[in-house]
């Protein structure tokens, strides 16, 4: 995985193109598939970490 | 009666502006708005005027929170002061409408020019990071507001680190304290969003939000903005020309961060969905192999069969070969001294000669050869 934090959005949108993969395509290679699916769990656990972050900080700007 | 002293018109102007310095340095005033003027699109002149009385001001464009014309109700913050030549004169430090026929009437007429502008085309919104990760706050942190928002984006999502611009959100200093806000965001910082919001109040109170100089400033803020001000049925300006806009503070939460638990559901949804997904290939390849071993199991079969028939035939004919066979059908081999007889040379009268039949061995004298004809 590359070493720059994907967003939560991005990460959503990645998710959901792979749900759309398996939803849609015809003739699937077994092998692309669990590489896809890896690729998804992966992803699925990034979400929940992302969801499950403690707390927002707050921090007063003088101006 | 004593000697007044005599002064120059000049000594008497400056005299008569010390006394107001230090008597009424500045003063606020609240009066309707008559005889209004612009002069080369930067001097701003009008009467101040009640039932009996009325003063001149003077002012400049940059000073108007919003468009003004006679008749309207206006709260001055000005220096008085004795022009050399104009005479008395009220030079404004700060404008603010007042009532709310007059302000009604005031955003209407901004409107109006900034939708001409273009300041509020639907095509100049842009879309908000969902959820962000850095975001402004430009609100008053005593209000309620604040309160509720932090409440609501706390309760909903997690990890963003939140900036609060503390500024006045009523009042004569709100509008410079927004702006200048924005332009600090904007010129000092890098971050997802800038919400603004503030809690409900009477029109007078929400006037800032719909100050000229706020609303330019919202519109062209580099940041995407989300602008939440007062309920759903107060109205801004800065609403119009925000990219997003919520109607209360604590519905900004809820439009800037999606709800933690729902995204959880969503995404053990997902999860199910993946699974059931790869358990659906994976049976589907399952048949799929099945259907290919039970072709295999079949061609074989037939390969077996087939190869079966081939030996038999080859059996058969081998069996046709057979001297056995021959010998069966009634025929005899005859040899000689353990020779198979193939020519007549080989045979004369008197040679012992072995006959082989299916059941028996013959030893027989030859007597006599006659050829056949």
């Amino acid at each position: 995985m590359a070493n720059t934090k994907k967003s939560y959005q991005d990460l959503q949108a990645e998710l959901d193109s792979i749900l759309d993969w398996f939803a849609q395509s015809t003739d699937i290679n077994i092998d692309e598939a669990l590489a896809k699916y890896e690729k998804a769990g992966k992803i699925i656990a990034e979400l929940r970490a992302q969801v499950e972050k403690a707390e927002n900080k707050i921090k007063e700007i003088k101006i | 009666m004593n000697q007044l002293p005599v002064f120059s018109v000049s000594d008497f102007v400056a005299i008569i502006n010390q006394v107001i310095e230090m008597g009424q340095p500045v003063t606020c005033i609240k009066g309707e708005v008559s005889n209004f003027k612009i002069s080369k699109n930067r001097w701003v002149y009008f009467d101040l005027k009640d039932e009996t009385s009325k003063v001149r001001c003077f002012g400049t464009t940059m000073q108007l929170p919003m468009p003004i014309e006679d008749g309207m109700l206006v709260q001055i913050i000005a220096q008085p002061y004795l022009h050399h030549q104009y005479g008395f004169t009220l030079n404004i430090i700060s404008i603010e409408l007042s009532g709310e026929g007059t302000l009604n009437r005031a955003i209407k007429l901004l409107e109006a020019k900034l939708e001409k502008e273009g300041l509020f085309n639907e095509a100049r919104k842009r879309l908000l990071p969902y959820p962000p990760t850095k975001i402004a706050l430009i609100a008053s942190k005593e209000s309620a507001a604040y309160k509720d928002f932090i409440k609501v984006i706390n309760a909903r999502w997690g990890g963003i680190e939140i900036f609060v611009f503390d500024v006045h959100v009523q009042g004569s200093k709100a509008p410079n304290d927004i702006v200048k806000a924005l332009e600090t965001i904007n010129t000092d910082f890098d971050f997802d969003a800038i919400v603004v919001t503030r809690g409900g109040g009477s029109a007078d109170d929400l006037q800032a939000f719909s100050n000229e100089a706020v609303v330019r400033a919202v519109a062209s803020s580099r940041t995407p903005t989300l602008v939440a001000i007062g309920h759903e049925i107060d109205f801004s300006l800065a609403e119009r020309a925000a990219d997003v806009r919520a109607s209360t503070p604590s519905n900004a939460a809820e439009l800037l961060v999606p709800d933690k638990n729902a995204e959880l559901r969503t995404i053990k949804r997902a999860g199910v969905q993946l699974k059931k997904n790869m358990i659906d290939l994976i049976t589907a390849e399952t048949s799929r192999l099945d259907r290919c071993s039970e072709d295999l199991s079949v061609l074989a079969k037939n390969w077996c069969n087939r190869l079966r028939e081939v030996i038999e035939q080859k059996i058969t004919l081998l069996d046709s070969f057979n001297p056995t066979t021959v010998l069966r059908r009634g025929y005899a081999m005859v040899s000689k001294n353990g020779q198979s007889i193939t020519g007549r040379t080989q045979l004369e009268i008197g040679d012992t000669l072995k006959v082989t039949l299916q059941h028996w061995d013959l030893r027989v004298k030859i007597s006599e050869k006659v050829k056949r004809k």
